[in-house]
């Protein structure tokens, strides 16, 4: 990287006239720079030393300090020869050979920003010998007047961010800048040169325009075909062709979004990544000639490859309407923005009442602006274990904190188009409560009875009975808040009592049985019927469990939910509802009748033989489940006739194990009968006698 | 003004606003003797005469730090 030696400055110092002939110098190179002259400070980094073939390769300074600029090197006055600095910046370059110091009669200077890329050329004779600066920016106490010099052109720059605003309402205007900064240099009044005038002249046009000012790193990732001319080759070809230059073709991928927000002061912001439109991209250099930071080519692997991955990287000021600022920080993802509405909204409360109605207002804009892209949460049927922890669960608790009808009135219509499973009881109270219990009646109805645009089977959420029995168990006296409870159950019942569809045709009952939606609400809708005084519907809903014995299983569901509801409705009302009692009378009958016989293990080796298929495999299958007389057989089939007998038996759970005898041609199936009809039988029974005995018992 | 052409007039217009910066500013300083003076070798007059030279290479090899006795420095 460098053949070259360096002094720290604790091991050497210099003359106080030195000091002020560097100080006098730094104020015109700053001017040049198009740095503020009064706020640019030298301090001394390093002497270096260059003896012959010391060089330097191609690097850019490390920013040493947190305000540092630019660098400054003085090469002192001694004889040398070669040792040339050259310094690019972009397309630019600049070389320079210090010839007053390499002929020993005066000091030469060059100051370059520190993003530019420097070398130092290799030293043929002599000793070069140089004093290192760094250029850094004191902060300013008074206020930046840039605005008042860049009026006029910014008046002109106003009307054009006016009229992309227009247009374009919550898309931010992204101006990229020349140099390319760190996070720690991306403040305003650290930016460089051009970039500098370009900041005070956006800044300028931006407050004329109601707009807010900020900066960022855009980051532009693109994936696109490309092909060395390895595409589609065997693998031996692959390896013996020689490559040829990367064709590109069609793009795959083009993000394209802004990272490590700061403000104006350079204060970090807390947002994520915000993406931005391609055609908001205002650059000298259109975003298609950008020089990529880094590029990765994967060639032809067979199923994967050719394909070309670029990077681009470059710092910005972003410029986006006042009003739009919560739609533009809502669009950096969920974590991050749901994370800063919580801490807003929960600083309301401590909030001065001076500054409470304007802070509050940008909340309730926030709100709105997380709202508008809520996810969608639709899966499993509204099925309480379907939803996994979210950063979104602890929205509704802090929507509360606004105090804003409205907007609770707007969540409420988005979660009826798109969420199914987010917890809703407490949030609905509360805000009825506060708002009166008829406020919501409409969202409320129309929540109850939504049907998110998915296929199949379409239950009533858990979530949503969930939060009606929270709604008519609450113990206000309210006559708003009984005929809003009876609307709202009665448009529950009538979706828990929908026609159930057929089960498909393949369906079978396997051992193991997962609870329905429906099965698990069950118990909280019939408490919302008890409270609210729906005898005819409570009513219905019993009815319509008992028809459904397969969907509403007496395991799962009726027995525990009997189990459940009458102590509960003793407690409660001080009786058990008829409804209840005939219900709970019919489930026991049924379990005593199931139960008066044990049953009977097989005496001879007939079978269950009631199969669905007619083909001739199965028809010797019936013939042979159905012989008292043999335990095993043989059914001599192809392959896929053997397979399908395989699946005939899974399905009906016949009573016979199978193995394969690899003899004669085609092989044979051999089965073997089990009592497995029995032990089923026998721990169905068993499992009712649990059941019967779980039953309460009422006077 | 259309999205496209505001975008189009925003650039040429920053172009032509920001055109005058430089990136790399050079020149000459006023004739002055840095006076440098390095601890454990003394006060180093320039040009430097071929004894000097000699002694503050030695002197500078001699209080290399060990990063820069790595070769492949990514510093300045």
């Amino acid at each position: 990287m460098r053949n070259t030696f360096e002094l720290d400055p604790k091991k050497f110092c210099l003359s106080d006239a030195w000091n002020v002939a560097i100080a006098d110098a730094v104020r015109p190179v700053a001017e040049l720079l198009g740095l503020p002259a009064e706020q640019l400070e030298a301090r001394l980094y390093k002497l270096l030393v260059y003896e012959k073939g010391g060089f330097f390769l191609p690097h850019r300074d490390s920013e040493k300090h947190n305000r540092m600029v630019a660098s400054l090197i003085v090469v002192l006055p001694n004889r040398f020869e070669g040792g040339a600095l050259v310094v690019r910046h972009g397309a630019a370059k600049q070389t320079l050979t210090f010839d007053e110091a390499a002929g020993g009669k005066a000091p030469c200077y060059a100051a370059f920003y520190a993003d530019c890329e420097h070398e130092v050329q290799r030293v043929t004779s002599g000793v070069r010998l140089c004093l290192a600066y760094n250029l850094v920016l004191k902060p300013k106490r008074v206020k930046p007047s840039a605005a008042a010099k860049a009026a006029a052109p910014a008046d002109v720059l106003a009307e054009s961010i006016r009229s992309w605003v227009a247009t374009q309402p919550a898309q931010p205007l992204v101006f990229t800048l020349e140099h390319h900064y760190t996070q720690r240099g991306l403040s305003l009044d650290l930016l460089k040169g051009g970039d500098r005038q370009l900041a005070d002249l956006v800044a300028a046009a931006a407050k004329k325009s109601d707009c807010l000012v900020h900066l960022a790193q855009v980051s532009r990732h693109l994936l696109q075909f490309a092909d060395d001319g390895s595409f589609g080759r065997g693998y031996f070809d692959h390896y013996r062709t020689p490559r040829r230059a990367i064709e590109i073709g069609e793009t795959y991928e083009d993000d394209l979004s802004g990272t490590q927000w700061t403000d104006v002061r350079g204060r970090k912001q807390p947002w994520g990544d915000i993406e931005f439109d391609p055609s908001a991209i205002v650059s000298s250099v259109p975003i298609d000639d950008w020089k990529p930071t880094s590029e990765e080519y994967e060639g032809y692997t067979g199923n994967e490859g050719n394909t070309l991955d670029r990077w681009y990287h470059r710092s910005a000021i972003v410029v986006w309407h006042r009003v739009h600022h919560f739609d533009v920080v809502a669009s950096s993802g969920a974590t991050e923005s749901l994370s800063l509405f919580y801490s807003m909204a929960a600083k309301l409360s401590k909030t001065p009442g001076k500054r409470l109605e304007a802070a509050r207002i940008d909340c309730i804009r926030f709100a709105r602006a997380i709202i508008a892209r809520w996810p969608h949460h639709t899966f499993r049927y509204g099925h309480p274990a379907s939803r996994e922890q979210s950063p979104y669960d602890d929205f509704p608790e802090h929507l509360l904190m606004l105090h804003d009808r409205d907007t609770i009135a707007l969540f409420l219509t988005k979660l009826a188009e798109r969420d199914q499973s987010l917890r809703l009881s407490s949030f609905i109270v509360a805000a009825c409560r506060e708002f009166g219990w008829s406020s919501f009646a409409q969202e409320l109805k129309h929540l109850i009875s939504s049907r998110p645009n998915m296929h199949g089977r379409q239950e009533i959420p858990f979530r949503d009975v969930e939060w009606l029995s929270a709604f008519c168990f609450d113990k206000t006296a309210d006559s708003d808040k009984s005929a809003l409870a009876h609307e709202l159950c009665a448009l529950a019942v009538e979706r828990f009592c929908e026609p159930r569809s057929p089960r498909p045709t393949y369906y079978s009952p396997g051992p193991r049985r997962e609870t329905s939606v429906s099965e698990t609400s069950l118990p909280l809708l019939l408490r919302a019927l008890a409270a609210s005084g729906r005898d005819e519907d409570l009513s219905h809903v019993i009815h319509f469990v008992q028809e459904l014995p397969d969907e509403f299983s007496l395991d799962d569901c009726q027995v525990p939910c009997l189990k459940s509801l009458i102590p509960w409705s003793r407690k409660q009302f001080g009786l058990v509802p008829p409804q209840l009692v005939s219900w709970l009378v019919s489930v026991r009958q049924k379990l005593e009748s199931a139960t008066v016989k044990h049953p009977v293990p097989p005496t001879d080796w007939a079978r269950p033989a009631d199969l669905a298929c007619e083909c001739q495999y199965c028809a010797e299958l019936k013939a042979f489940l159905a012989d008292p007389a043999n335990e095993v057989g043989r059914i001599p089939a192809r392959e896929e006739m053997r397979q399908h007998l395989i699946d005939i038996i899974d399905r009906h759970q016949c009573d016979v194990k199978h193995s394969l005898e690899r003899k004669g041609s085609p092989y044979s199936l051999v089965l073997t009968k089990t009592s497995g009809s029995f032990e089923r039988a026998v721990k169905r029974f068993e499992a009712n006698r649990r059941l019967l005995n779980a039953l309460p018992i009422v006077e | 003004m259309d999205k496209s052409t505001t975008v189009e007039w925003l650039s040429k217009a920053i172009e032509q606003a920001t055109r005058s910066a430089k990136f790399c500013v050079f020149g000459c300083l006023p004739i002055v003797d840095p006076g440098i003076e390095v601890e454990g070798l003394g006060a180093i007059t320039l040009p430097l005469k071929r004894t000097m030279a000699k002694e503050l290479v030695a002197f500078v090899r001699s209080h290399r730090t060990e990063r820069e006795q790595r070769l492949w420095s990514t510093s300045r």
